[in-house]
């Protein structure tokens, strides 16, 4: 199942309610080509019967989500609001994150500006995606895309950059990235998130792709976890394809 | 599965425009927590030396018959709880079907119950720390009411104040709680069966007769409370067709079998009289003879563990009784205000806590669990006949997932069983328990007679 390339790639973008903590300008305008999918959380102890916090604070929740979507709308991005009572964000995030087929999930900081793009790759599951979802988030000031691949130390580098950086570039190509902002890079470590982190201190954004079956374990996994701690720019979340398409694609690569 | 999806959503939709939508959380393992959690405090560790006292080792068939009757009403309420998976439980489903009067007796009777049983298993509570302050040998005797007293306080106030979801915390006491009863049960199973040592099974089963069996039934029968807190819950359950049933049934069958163990592994070590002589901490002394001081601790930690849990468990499913109350309009709108900096119902916890703190000073275990048991038993059978009105009806919003099997049978003796079990108790408390539902009958004439309660399926 391909998506085609009329559909605007989404962006799961989470706030907590009903005092969100102001994203900055730079990050909503930046973010305002893609789809938002705005879910406000309100946190519900678990004394509280998540319905009996609603019925108290839902018209103040849903006040403060609708003013954290006019800065986006403002900006021009296509907003979906979603207000949630939940006693375990997580699972609100992650479920919604399927519901509303997103493609990643934002995790946000503070920052300046945005124009050198940092996609660490793995390998290529997810690459398609991951390329739509880049092509539409570049801007006319973006300077530099850069593919970088994370090697484990033992394994052999040669022909990463021919199976996995330039099929990769081919792809964002093919979504419409400009050839002449692409970097290609390959890197050998015993700690990739280490690694990573490094490279993201000369970026202002980071890409990552999903390795776990969800969001839920992205949050909670060990390698995303480590540079979504690591790294003080923002980060966005690919999420896995499904199943079935990856499966596929597996198949396709081993031919 | 994708049925229920599609109706939750349907639904959701139209209110979550509004305001938004409701998270479910609670898993299978979280939900069997708040079944297991409610109810082990009591049956392991505050009944035995009572239940064998009055039954001998016959108590074991008095726990045999709360597990059967606490089935045949597990299987009603699965198939209501997965027809209408709402906050509420036993409340929802009795005045929905039969109406608001006996509406306002269930959900009364599920708060006050709820408040008697969390009195029963603070003083529970008290006896272990009492025990554990003379083990340590400080020399000093604490009161066991006092103790009880201020855990109430600081319980309903950690409730209002506490915001660290303790949920995982729940699990985790639940699980060390079966580890250690499992250690203990096996080993002392085999010990006594004479595998490991001895035989030691004792040769009277009914030292006092059979009666007592019956009403030691009624007494110890607040051990089987808790699954139906599982369905007070079932708003906030994840897939609560395939949830609900398993964790109500479930949770039943493991405390049973627990229970069943416990008396026959102490009245066959220590001998009937000797546990009634022990009293509420009778099993501290089972795990002394069988792993000498390190058992005896490990029971006292679990003792302490599992009362102050099961207390815990029963003030916030008072809280939530209330809440559906108030949500009806069956009591004011005032008792569901949550705290603004907190977001708890502190109203609704300080009336869970507030009586509580009354019946401690009152102080009779076997009351207070009598009178607790009663209030529930009420609701039990109610909720069989509203089994059997909703299948005779069969209005067109009722579509349960999950179908007791055996109707009518099933819920028919479920029924009888559950009024039946009132008659073996002592008068006193039939006359405390029938007191609070004529105060809930009359609640209902003087204030919640004219509300209208919304359709089944509606929320």
């Amino acid at each position: 199942m391909t998506r085609s390339d009329t559909v605007l790639s989404s962006i799961l973008v989470d706030v907590e309610l009903p005092d969100p903590v102001s994203l900055s300008p730079t990050l909503v305008d930046f973010l305002a080509s893609v789809r938002i999918v705005l879910v406000g959380w309100y946190a519900v102890p678990e004394q509280t019967s998540p319905e009996q916090a609603r019925d108290q604070f839902g018209e103040k929740a849903t006040a403060a989500l609708d003013s954290v979507a006019r800065s986006f709308e403002e900006a021009g991005a296509e907003v979906t609001k979603r207000v949630v009572f939940t006693g375990n964000r997580l699972d609100s995030i992650s479920r919604i994150s399927t519901e509303e087929d997103c493609d990643a999930v934002l995790i946000p900081a503070e920052t300046e500006q945005l124009r050198r793009i940092l996609v660490p790759l793995r390998g290529l599951p997810n690459a398609r995606r991951m390329a739509s979802l880049v092509a539409d988030l570049v801007q006319a000031d973006t300077s530099a895309i850069t593919l970088l691949h994370v090697v484990d130390g033992d394994r052999d580098a040669s022909l990463s950059r021919e199976h996995v950086l330039e099929p990769a570039a081919e792809l964002m190509r093919e979504h419409g990235v400009k050839a002449d902002i692409l970097r290609l890079e390959t890197v050998q470590a015993d700690d990739p998130g280490e690694r990573i982190v490094e490279w993201a201190a000369d970026a202002d954004i980071v890409v990552l792709g999903e390795s776990e079956p969800s969001v839920r374990e992205i949050l909670f996994g060990t390698v995303q976890q480590q540079i979504v701690e690591g790294v003080d720019v923002p980060g966005i979340l690919v999420r896995h394809e499904r199943e079935g398409e990856e499966t596929a694609e597996r198949a396709f690569h081993s031919e | 599965m994708s049925e229920e999806t599609v109706v939750s959503e349907g639904e959701a939709a139209d209110v979550a425009q509004r305001t938004g939508e409701l998270e479910r959380t609670l898993g299978l393992t979280q939900a069997l927590a708040i079944g297991t959690g409610t109810m082990v405090g009591a049956g392991i560790f505050v009944f035995p030396g009572l239940a064998a006292g009055e039954a001998g080792p016959a108590a074991m068939l008095s726990f045999g018959i709360g597990a059967i009757i606490a089935l045949l009403v597990a299987l009603p309420t699965s198939e209501l709880a997965t027809a209408m998976p709402e906050s509420g439980g036993g409340y929802y489903f009795v005045s929905r079907s039969l109406g608001t009067l006996f509406g306002c007796m269930v959900g009364i009777g599920q708060w006050l119950g709820l408040v008697f049983a969390s009195a029963f298993y603070l003083i529970g509570f008290g006896h272990y720390l009492a025990d554990l302050v003379r083990e340590v040998g400080l020399g000093i005797s604490v009161p066991v009411g006092s103790i009880a007293l201020g855990t109430a306080v600081l319980l309903t106030g950690v409730s209002i104040t506490g915001t660290e979801n303790t949920g995982d915390l729940q699990n985790w006491i639940v699980g060390v709680l079966l580890v250690i009863l499992t250690g203990f049960l096996g080993h002392g199973g085999l010990d006594v069966l004479g595998i490991l040592g001895r035989e030691r099974v004792p040769k009277t089963f009914f030292p006092y007769g059979t009666m007592p069996v019956f009403t030691t039934a009624a007494l110890v029968f607040t051990s089987y409370l808790g699954f139906v807190q599982i369905a007070t819950v079932a708003g906030e359950i994840k897939q609560p067709s395939h949830t609900l049933p398993r964790s109500m049934i479930g949770s039943v069958l493991l405390v049973a079998v627990l229970y069943v163990l416990t008396i026959f592994v102490g009245t066959s070590l220590l001998g009937s009289e000797r546990l009634a002589e022990l009293g509420e901490t009778a099993v501290v002394s089972v795990g002394r003879s069988l792993f000498g001081t390190f058992g005896a601790a490990a029971i006292l930690g679990g003792g302490l563990l599992a009362t102050l849990s099961s207390a815990n468990a029963s003030i916030l499913s008072a809280s939530r009784s209330i809440y559906a109350l108030s949500r009806d309009d069956l009591v004011p709108k005032t008792v569901q205000r949550l705290n603004e900096r907190y977001r708890t119902p502190h109203v609704a916890l300080v009336l869970a806590g507030g009586p509580i703190v009354g019946l401690i000073l009152y102080g009779r275990v076997e009351v207070l669990a009598e009178v607790a048991s009663l209030l529930h038993l009420v609701m039990y059978g109610l909720i069989c006949v509203a089994l059997l009105v909703l299948r005779h009806q069969d209005p067109n919003d009722y579509q349960p997932s999950f179908r007791c099997p055996g109707h009518p049978v099933v819920p028919g003796l479920g029924g009888l069983a559950s009024f039946g079990l009132i008659g073996f108790m002592n008068p006193l408390s039939i006359g405390l328990g029938g007191g609070v539902l004529a105060v809930a009958v009359g609640w209902y004439f003087y204030y919640a007679r004219s509300v209208t309660l919304s359709e089944i399926a509606d929320s």
